[in-house]
């Protein structure tokens, strides 16, 4: 079988479907595709149902705040690292980017500081339901934007194929924790008032979903890592990061290392989602109909292989 | 039935995976024992590597063709009109000239083909290039990572174990005469017997293999067993395995 690591990559080649909507040149943009991933990381951990454990919390932390933290630590498993690259820098730079998008975009709403109330299995579900809307309506575009990512690099295209079940299975695991809670807030603010009972309806309900909400973290942590990994590999200054540069790995150990914690994680919220999935959206591009059949074919050929 | 444990090898997995015709009479066979019988469901180490590399080998190569296939007709033109099966045939033809013919390689190449054949005279009289390129991979990503998601799914419900393999068993299937030919083609399969034993004897589970595969393990099952004491099942036999026991 001819081996993906002996093809000979010259230049990259680009693909552009739109010149405007897909390429981003400047610092002052924000790809779409770093949105998806960087956003579901931190509305998950900010959202974290053990927050509210500790009643009343002394101190709630802004979205972007909370995702800088986990993309610090994501960042800090990292090595080694350019003499170039300043992580405040970098993380200045994300919440400038990462702001401009949700004003952009009509979710300032996002933005605003939550408040610990007794609604707050509602207005965590409120959160991850708006998630779950971008995702299912940014989906076709992110996945144009993945695949010209692949045609541009040499890396293979299982890489790609778990990238895209990844963006599915997170937008699945928070819509499956957006209904859960939503369940939960009748109970919750019945007890409004008792901060022992309020406590003991999120301790009941982490424990019941620690496992999904577990994977899911491990998920984003190990792809965050990964995309990130390859992006400093293949940038020479700090505005290269924001950037849809091309991607071209060496296949080296620390890649096969990032690629395969990535590839565990994935696969065991992969297991965990597809026995905990509500099929309310579909998360799939639109179907030509001259592909029908390939994947059927594909699958003959791997039987007969 | 926890003291038993039902080990499959790639092509049961695969062919309940994938719903393969060729075996639809097994189709559901373990499903329904397992239902009845509650027996542990395991893939030796072996058969979990093989069927991994089969799934990603066959998607890495459908890329690798298609990338250049992109970058190919990006050389070419701009735009793509009926010509452009000229293009695909040319471009196809090297491809086909690097592999034999009847191989895997030369299978998904002419998958790929035909779906971009059709892809071409479904398409306006005219239509960028990059466009074409972009809509055909985005319809690789959608079938192949569907796949991949489904075998994900699959393997997750089953215990790959890990096992040191006694080289005395290996040595011992490997000098017997009925196994001389698998154990030149396909090692492997000797390596699978081997995992198997080794499980059964940490696990002091009763192991069974369970295979649609002839000529390797169930022609030679009373052989493997007198050996190793692993019994190898068509699935089809399996429930009937478990009422006698």
């Amino acid at each position: 079988m001819y081996k993906i690591w002996n093809a000979k990559i010259n230049t990259p080649v680009s693909i552009l479907d739109n010149e405007q909507e897909l390429s981003y040149t400047s610092i002052e943009n924000y790809s779409r595709l770093d949105f998806a991933k960087d956003f579901t990381l931190c509305v998950l951990v900010y959202t974290q149902p053990g927050r509210g454990i500790n009643l009343p919390p002394t101190k709630i932390q802004n979205l972007d705040d909370v995702a800088c933290d986990n993309i610090r630590d994501s960042i800090d498993q990292i090595h080694p690292k350019p003499e170039w690259f300043v992580m405040d820098d970098y993380l200045k730079s994300w919440k400038n980017n990462f702001k401009k998008f949700l004003l952009n975009n009509n979710h300032k709403k996002l933005l605003d500081p939550m408040r610990f109330r007794d609604t707050w299995p509602e207005d965590v579900a409120d959160i991850l339901g708006r998630l779950v809307k971008i995702m299912d309506d940014e989906y076709e575009n992110w996945h144009r934007i993945s695949m010209k990512g692949f045609f541009e690099s040499n890396l293979p295209l299982e890489l790609y194929n778990l990238y895209t079940i990844s963006y599915r299975q997170r937008a699945y695991a928070m819509q499956y924790f957006e209904e859960s809670l939503r369940t939960i807030q009748p109970e919750f603010y019945m007890h409004r008032g008792n901060n022992q009972k309020m406590k003991k309806v999120l301790y009941n309900f982490v424990e019941q979903h620690k496992e999904v909400q577990q994977a899911l973290l491990k998920t984003l942590h190990s792809e965050f890592a990964l995309v990130f990994y390859l992006k400093l590999s293949n940038a020479e200054k700090p505005n290269d990061l924001f950037k849809n540069l091309p991607i071209i790995s060496k296949n080296n150990d620390e890649f096969i290392r990032y690629m395969g914690e990535f590839k565990q994680n994935l696969s065991k919220l992969t297991v965990l989602m597809s026995r905990n999935r509500t099929d309310t959206i579909i998360l799939s591009s639109p179907r030509l109909n001259a592909f029908e059949g390939l994947g059927e074919e594909l699958r003959r050929v791997i039987v007969d292989s | 039935m926890n003291d038993k444990a039902v080990c499959e090898d790639s092509s049961i997995f695969l062919a309940e995976l994938f719903k393969n015709q060729r075996h639809k009479l097994h189709f559901g066979a373990i499903d329904k024992c397992h239902q009845r019988f509650q027996f542990e469901r395991c893939l030796p180490p072996t058969v979990k590597n093989e069927v991994v590399c089969r799934v990603t080998n066959v998607i890495n190569f459908l890329g690798l063709i298609s990338r250049e296939f992109g970058k190919y007709l990006k050389t070419k033109t701009d735009k793509l009109n009926s010509s452009g099966s000229t293009l695909i045939s040319e471009f196809f033809d090297t491809v086909n000239e690097r592999y034999s013919d009847g191989s895997t390689e030369c299978e998904i190449a002419q998958s790929i083909r035909l779906a971009i054949i059709k892809h071409l005279e479904a398409m306006p009289a005219s239509q960028n290039t990059d466009k074409f390129i972009l809509d055909t991979l985005v319809e690789f990503d959608e079938h192949t990572s569907r796949l991949q998601q489904e075998f994900i799914v699959k393997r997750g419900n089953y215990k790959v174990f890990s096992a040191t393999i006694n080289p005395t068993i290996l040595k011992k299937l490997n000098r017997e005469s009925s196994l001389k030919r698998t154990s030149k083609k396909k090692p492997n399969d000797i390596k699978i017997l081997c995992e198997i034993e080794a499980y059964q004897r940490d696990s002091e589970k009763t192991c069974f293999l369970v295979t649609v595969d002839a000529n390797d393990f169930l022609n030679n099952a009373d052989t493997i067993k007198r050996l190793i004491g692993i019994k190898c099942l068509d699935p089809l036999h399996l429930c009937q395995e478990f009422e006698t026991a």
